[in-house]
Formats: C-alpha cells, structure tokens, sequence
C-alpha cells in the first residue's frame, strides 16, 4: 500500500513537472504587470490587441509573483522592479530593460512639515519596505541631508539623538497607526500615501524623489521599469511600437484619471483606490526609453548596491542589460 | 515463518533479533521516505529546469552549508528558538493548569470551551495581521504561537481527565487513599503520556506558526524574517535552506519532548 502510494505519488509530481517543462512560448506577447501602481503605466494599452505587428495581452498578477514570471518565460514583457530585473539579469534570466516606468512614489507623510532632518531626531519614523528600496532610498536621503548613519537605527521606540525607523510589512499596517496618533511620520508609497493623508489629516513631508535629485543630480531613481525578454528584444520595430505606445499611455492616465480604476478592476487588480489626476501625477509613471534612461538606472543600482549588493544581484549589470538599438 | 524459527533460538537471540528488527523499521522506513521525497523532488527540480525558483536538493544543501557557517543564521535560530519556547511554555503551563481546574470542577470547564471552541476555529492569518497592529514584532509571534498550542493542550489534558477510570478515583475514595496519593499515584501518571503526546505535535505546529507571524511583523532575528529577506533579493535556494533548517529546527524539539515522554515513562516503570 505504502509502495503504490508512493509510486502514485512520483508520477503525478513528474507529470507535473514535466506538463511545466515543456509549455512551448505562445505565439501572443503576454505583457504581465505588478498589481500595485506601477501596473498604470500601460493602463491605457490593455485594450489593444495588436502592437508593432505583433498579438499581445495584458495580465496583472499578484506583485509577488512577478519575478517568478519573468524567470519561468511566462511573461515576455513586464513591469518589473528595477532592482529585482538587475537581479534576474545577474542570474542569468535572458531579459532586457526596454525603459524605466515609474519614476520613484515614495513620500514621507506626517503631522507636521519639517525645516531640517535634525528635526527627526528622538523620533520614530514608520516605515514599508525593510531591506527594500524605501529603506535604501530614505537612507541615502538623510545621509545626505547630512545626518550620520550610526544615528539611524531599526527599532520600536524613540531614542534620543536618533532616527528610529519601525519597519511594517505594508502600508495598511502603519495607516491605522498615523490614525489613531500613534504615529507622527512615515514612508508610505502612493496611492497609500494619499489615503494616509486624508484619512489622518497629514501632510507631504519629503518628497524623497525631489530630495533624491538634489543628492544625485539624476532627475529621480527609475523604481520600476518594462523588461522584454532576449527573444523579443530583437524585434526593434515591435519593441519600439510598445515603448511610444507606453509613452502616450503617460498622459492619458492623468487625462483619464476616473477610468484607470475600472480598467485595472477588469484585469482582476485588487486596488480600490479612486485615482484622481494628483494621485497619478504622485506616482510619477513616466516612459524613458533605455538609450535616455541608462545614467539614471546605473545611478539608482549604484546606491543600492552599496547598501546591499544581493538586493542586484550581486553586481551592476553589463551594457547587455539596456535595450538599446544602435542606428 | 519468522515467528517460528525465531521462537526455536535461545531467548537472548531471539531479543537481539527483534531489538536489531525495530530499530531497522523505525529508521529503515522513514529513511526509503526521506530518499524517495527527495528524489521527486531532484527530478521535478530538473525537469521544471528554472534553478532560480526551483533548485535542486544539491543546491539547497549547499546554501544551508553557507548558512551554517554564517553568524547570522545562529541569531535567526536563537530568536526563533526562544520566542517558540516562550510561548510553548506558557501555552503549556497555562493549558494544564486550566483544564486540571476545568476536570475537577466542571462550571469551569463550560465557561471555558466557548474560549477553546473560538480559539481553534480563529484563522491564523488573522490573528497574525490583527496582532502586528497592536504587539511588537517580538511578542506578536509569540502571542501567535500561544493561541495556537493553548487550545490543543487544554483539550488533551481535559479529555485525559476525563478517561481516568472513574471505579479507580471511587475505590480510591473507599479505601482513605489520601487525597495527596489520589493525585501523584493515580491521577498524574494516568494523564501525563496522553498530555505529552499532545505537547510532541504541537511543538513543532508551534514553530510553524511563530515562523509565519515572523515574517509578516518581520521580526528582527528570527526565521521568518530571513526568509522574507531571501525572497526580496530573489535568492529562491536561500529561502528553500531556511524552510529545511526550520523543519529540522522542529525535529529537534519534538525530538527533545520525546526524551522527555522516554524519561517520565522509564520512571513511571520503575515506581
């Protein structure tokens, strides 16, 4: 009985591995995205069927998942974290940055503005994303706004002369913090950013994009990008068709701000928020073709490397990396 | 057959015979299960053929040979490990302690089930989200971890009361057996095997969930957070070698309660 189990047991699970192994690449460009804002960078796409002489279709997945996608070849083109496609680059995965999408959303919201960061001193600043780009970017904001790293610490309770930063795993859960007065400042991403601020009568303290231009001389850190795979990359014609198409796609968000809610419900997006055009300008979702946009990546993987190489995937990535069509 | 020719050697063979016997099933089995587990897994790894998501069983091993090594992985392990023990201690103690209250006056126990009936049927995701609001990252995997095991011990120990033969406690009372006998001769060894049975599977159903609390308050030093982390920079075999370190880590616990069930049942047989 045990053996005939277990014999079930290894066919069904080689079968299934096999079905996986050997899915041939559809002949449709499956154009998956986060769900999450970045996915409103090709929001206005999702209708059209045909693209630079190719059948594509849209699909927006969980944003955990997404990696996993662009590894598998599940997704020929994706909206992807730009430090997560330096990272499958590095380990391998055959994809290219075809241009940066979102141009950085993060925000620190609070009761009160602040005229210097000195002023956050004493105090516990919550925030997204530990080990991730809002901990890296806010660090590098207030190291170069001048504060000594060693006087910022990871922890749950005020300290003198330092800048605790309490890590959350998601914005839901510093917003009922920021309600209840539990909390003064936080690092939030948009759309949550916004909610935080009208549910709780905040206002924008950093905008850690501008404060990152002021540092880095780049107009802003490209957070997310679109990646095609190798395959596709060498189809000039259809990659550069997409990228104009996503770059009209820019102000028709902001024009059409009051569809972008029911276009990404119909894709299954789990987002309820009601875009407004001042949300969707906070979100910064803007095309750059990879030829414009390489400076500024390398600028932002920099930074991020030397807070945590892994994070990239070890290294910067080589000039393969990029996109770019030499005319 | 066996039996037969067994029973014509000299008895010391014949003990010999069925020690050696045991023991080759109680590892012999396990270890054709392990072997096949990882087998399937070796060839579904290679036949999905994306080491990045999928790593073979070699790869694993060879990160959780990084992991060992590093400081890191011992802080994880410690952390995980005392806020597991923290919980289960107070789980433990207070399950016994409310049900041995519940078995000898019964209004207890009706007051109580409500709470047990609510706490088993709670999904864990949402005592996990609801606690990280309002616990620190330390307790809250801990708090996880009580709710859990707290309504598993209570129901074992009661139902244990419960199944101590009634005519024994009668006979007991008829014969002036004192009341302290009553207690340590009869009632605790008639109850402590089946409540440490229920302590060796919920040991290890402890550090399951503790590890799950871990990675949504993200948890500084501890299992669940390093997992996240190696999700974040997308080092999938990481994660795999963590997942197996925390299945060893639950091994070695129940592994640690069933010393405890060998001693306790050693010494019952010599009183």
């Amino acid at each position: 009985m045990k053996k005939l189990l277990l014999v079930f047991m290894s066919l069904v699970l080689g079968f299934t591995a096999l079905s996986f192994g050997c899915s041939s690449p559809a002949p449709i460009v499956n154009v998956v995205l986060p769900d999450g804002a970045p996915s409103l960078a090709l929001v206005s796409l999702f209708d059209q069927t045909d693209l630079g002489g190719k059948k594509v279709t849209f699909e927006i997945v969980p944003a955990d998942t997404i990696a996993q996608k662009v590894s598998s070849g599940a997704a020929d083109v994706a909206i992807i974290p730009t430090n997560a496609a330096a990272n499958l680059y590095n380990k391998g995965i055959d994809i290219k940055l075809a241009a940066t999408s979102v141009q950085g959303l993060l925000y620190m919201v609070g009761k009160t503005a602040i005229s210097s960061f000195d002023e956050l001193k004493g105090k516990v600043i919550y925030s997204i994303g530990q080990n991730n780009t809002p901990e890296f970017v806010f660090k590098y904001v207030l190291t170069g706004g001048g504060i000594d790293a060693a006087d910022i610490v990871t922890g749950e309770t005020a300290s003198d002369g330092k800048i605790t930063i309490c890590f959350k795993s998601d914005g839901s859960e510093i917003l009922p913090l920021l309600i209840q007065n539990r909390a003064d400042y936080a690092i939030l991403g948009e759309p949550v950013a916004t909610t935080a601020k009208t549910k709780a009568n905040l206002v924008t303290v950093l905008d850690l994009q501008s404060e990152w231009s002021k540092l880095n001389g780049s107009a802003s850190y490209p957070q997310a990008c679109l990646v095609v795979s190798g395959r596709l990359a060498s189809d000039k014609t259809f990659v550069n068709a997409f990228i104009s198409a996503a770059k009209q796609n820019d102000d028709w968000i902001i024009d059409n701000s009051s569809e972008v809610l029911a276009k990404l419900q119909a894709k299954n997006s789990l987002l309820t928020v009601n875009f407004t055009a001042d949300i969707i300008r906070a979100c910064n979702i803007r095309t750059v073709s990879a030829k414009d946009a390489k400076a500024d990546v390398i600028a932002y993987l920099t930074v991020l490397k030397d807070y945590n190489a892994a994070f990239i995937g070890g290294k910067l990535p080589d000039d393969n990396f990029y996109c770019i069509y030499e005319d | 057959m066996r039996r037969l020719s067994a029973a014509n050697c000299p008895t010391t063979t014949f003990i010999a015979y069925m020690k050696t016997r045991v023991i080759l099933s109680n590892i012999l089995y396990p270890l054709c299960t392990l072997l096949a587990l990882i087998a399937v897994w070796w060839v579904a790894s290679l036949s999905i053929g994306i080491p990045l998501f999928f790593p073979t069983p070699s790869a694993v091993l060879a990160e959780l040979g990084g992991l060992l090594v590093s400081d890191s992985f011992y802080l994880a392990i410690g952390g995980t490990l005392s806020r597991t023990i923290i919980s289960f201690i107070l789980a433990f103690a207070i399950g016994v302690c409310a049900a041995a209250l519940a078995g000898l006056f019964k209004p207890m126990h009706r007051i109580l089930r409500p709470i047990v009936v609510i706490l088993r049927a709670i999904p864990t995701m949402s005592v996990i989200l609801i606690s990280v609001l309002w616990l620190d990252n330390f307790w809250s995997p801990v708090l996880i971890g009580f709710l859990i095991v707290f309504p598993l011990v209570y129901t074992g120990m009661y139902e244990a009361i419960g199944e101590v033969d009634r005519e024994l406690i009668e006979m007991a009372r008829l014969y002036k057996v004192s009341r302290k006998d009553t207690l340590t001769k009869l009632l605790i060894p008639s109850v402590t095997p089946t409540v440490l049975t229920v302590a060796k599977s919920s040991v290890s159903l402890n550090v399951k969930v503790i590890i799950a609390a871990e990675v949504i308050a993200l948890t500084a030093r501890s299992i669940g957070a390093q997992m996240q982390l190696s999700k974040i920079t997308i080092d999938i075999p990481v994660l795999f070698a963590w997942t197996v370190a925390a299945i060893l880590l639950a091994f070695l616990l129940e592994f640690a309660v069933s010393l405890v069930q060998f001693t306790v049942r050693r010494h019952y047989d010599k009183a």
